[in-house]
């Protein structure tokens, strides 16, 4: 006879095998945002060495200082998400333990050693430290743990258990997420410099120089990372109908997949249309003023749910081998 | 040679009565979800028509399985606290205290030994019944099963003796993890394997 209580939900084996993981959104946050924090530093600190004349003394500190806020504070809202992911997060501090074997463990390890880097460069900007040899040193220092911190997160991934993830699509969709979501921070942060009123440090050849070379480079090196990033979601698409993951024959490429795949590559190609209508008002008249950074920061955002709607593909693609 | 404790598993006996998962979830207090002990029943086949009647070429088997204390752990190697560790005679531990709950080990293990424990926000998994082997005492499990299919000992003694095999199908490649596990497996395993046979009980266990 029914009793009319409600039965406890049981753990079933797709909890364990083919789901997105528990607090997806924060695993995502932190990736997204580190992977902005470490594009947009390696972007700045480029811009910084080669164009360290161009910029003026005046000019170059104010990059400096705001490209560097802008890493940290990507990357301290990074490690507050991470946070989120763990589940008795009191025994966070155990996580640099495993240095020798766990991917988790290296990437704590550069992630920390990044922010560190990053903190120390922007402390020294607001203090306005010019010391030239020490600053080498640490941008070195940042450069070597972000790009390793972006491997680390991508060999995490590449489990041997998880067939669908343990490809070279892994590291080519994280190192394009960097390179193309990095450079087009750094290109909307040097515009919202442009459209700012408060930016008066900003002379008029730093802006003429800036709208003419600076922006259209950044924005042409992201149109160009964009062909490479559809072209690996291509192949990682093409992997996911191929690989025979469960054993059974079954493709992983089922209709949920494919509209977020379909997403993906709508908002990449929506923010390459905005790249390239950005890029045109450029060449027609100079934006000394930041009068077209509608444009730009649009593709961002484009760009940034192309993302999202990656890396959800990403997390539901996760099937297990075996039991 | 380093000591390895390794389970036994006779497939060929096993009736599938899960004695040996109530006895795991009875002894160490587990909530419902949690199984460190699984029966996985494993089915394939097909009927033949022939005018009127049905011939049945239909197979079952099951597999108990639990954590199987791998010689080369991967949820050890991955775990960034440090919480998983291999004992001297080669039981696999979970040190909860310092488990901080990130789940890692659950995606890498390929035989679904690591299990998250909602209450205590960190990993669980079988630990062999590492009080009962200390004492001298069997791993409950073995203890509860009334066919005797399951016994546990030293692998290299299992391997001789019971000439186990810990590559049936559906468990993965043993290469992976090189399990600690020598199972006799059942007359219809090698066919299971040909027809990619699947497992009837997927939301159970």
């Amino acid at each position: 006879m029914p009793t009319g209580r409600k039965r406890k939900k049981r753990g079933s084996q797709t909890d364990r095998k083919s789901n997105v993981p528990e607090n997806a959104w924060s695993l995502l946050v932190f990736t997204l945002l580190s992977q902005i924090s470490v594009g947009a530093f390696c972007v700045a600190e480029i811009l910084n060495f080669s164009h360290s004349q161009e910029f003026g003394k005046k000019g170059l500190h104010f990059f400096r200082l705001y490209s560097r806020l802008f890493v940290l504070a990507s990357a301290v809202l990074a490690g507050i998400s991470a946070i989120f992911h763990l589940h008795k997060w009191v025994n966070a501090y155990h996580a640099f333990n495993n240095f020798r074997t766990s991917w988790v463990s290296k990437e704590m390890v550069f992630f920390l050693l990044f922010m560190f880097c990053v903190a120390l460069l922007a402390s020294m900007s607001w203090q306005k430290i010019d010391r030239k040899h020490i600053q080498q040193v640490f941008v070195m220092a940042g450069l070597l743990c972000g790009i390793a911190l972006v491997y680390s997160m991508a060999k995490i991934y590449m489990l041997p258990t998880v067939p669908t993830w343990d490809a070279w699509t892994t590291p080519g969709l994280f190192s394009t997420a960097v390179l193309i979501l990095g450079s087009l921070a750094v290109a909307c942060m040097c515009q919202a410099l442009l459209g700012s009123t408060k930016s008066s440090f900003l002379t008029e050849k730093i802006r003429d120089r800036w709208s003419r070379k600076t922006l259209p480079a950044l924005v042409k090196v992201v149109m160009f990372f964009l062909v490479i990033g559809i072209l690996i979601s291509g192949f990682f698409a093409y992997r996911l109908m191929t690989v025979d993951a469960a054993g059974s024959g079954a493709s992983m490429m089922g209709p949920g997949k494919q509209i977020l795949l379909f997403f993906r590559i709508f908002f990449f190609i929506l923010g390459w249309i905005f790249l390239v209508f950005y890029l045109k008002k450029l060449r027609i008249e100079e934006d000394i003023q930041g009068k077209f950074r509608g444009l730009l920061y649009s593709a961002f955002i484009f760009l940034a749910f192309a993302e999202i709607s990656g890396r959800y593909l990403f997390y539901v693609s996760f099937f297990r081998t075996g039991l | 040679m380093t000591k390895q404790l390794a389970f036994y598993f006779d497939s060929s006996r096993c009736s599938g009565c899960k004695a040996c998962q109530m006895a795991c979830k009875d002894k160490h207090d587990l909530e419902v979800g949690l199984n460190w002990r699984r029966v996985y029943e494993i089915c394939g086949g097909h009927w033949e028509n022939q005018g009127s009647a049905w011939t049945p070429h239909v197979f079952a088997y099951n597999l108990s399985i639990a954590c199987n204390h791998c010689a080369k752990p991967v949820c050890r190697d991955v775990c960034p606290t440090g919480a998983i560790t291999k004992r001297k005679d080669g039981i696999v531990l979970i040190d909860t205290d310092k488990c901080m709950g990130c789940r890692y080990c659950e995606w890498a293990c390929p035989y679904g030994a690591l299990q998250f424990d909602k209450t205590s926000g960190t990993m669980t998994k079988c630990h062999f019944c590492y009080d009962s082997i200390d004492n001298g005492k069997p791993p409950a499990c073995v203890s509860a099963c009334p066919q005797r299919a399951l016994d546990f000992g030293e692998l290299s003694e299992l391997k001789k003796n019971c000439h186990g095999t810990d590559s049936v199908h559906p468990l993965p490649d043993p290469t992976l993890t090189e399990p600690a596990i020598a199972i006799t497996p059942h007359k219809d395993a090698d066919r299971a394997k040909k027809e990619k046979a699947g497992i009837a009980n997927r939301q159970e266990v």
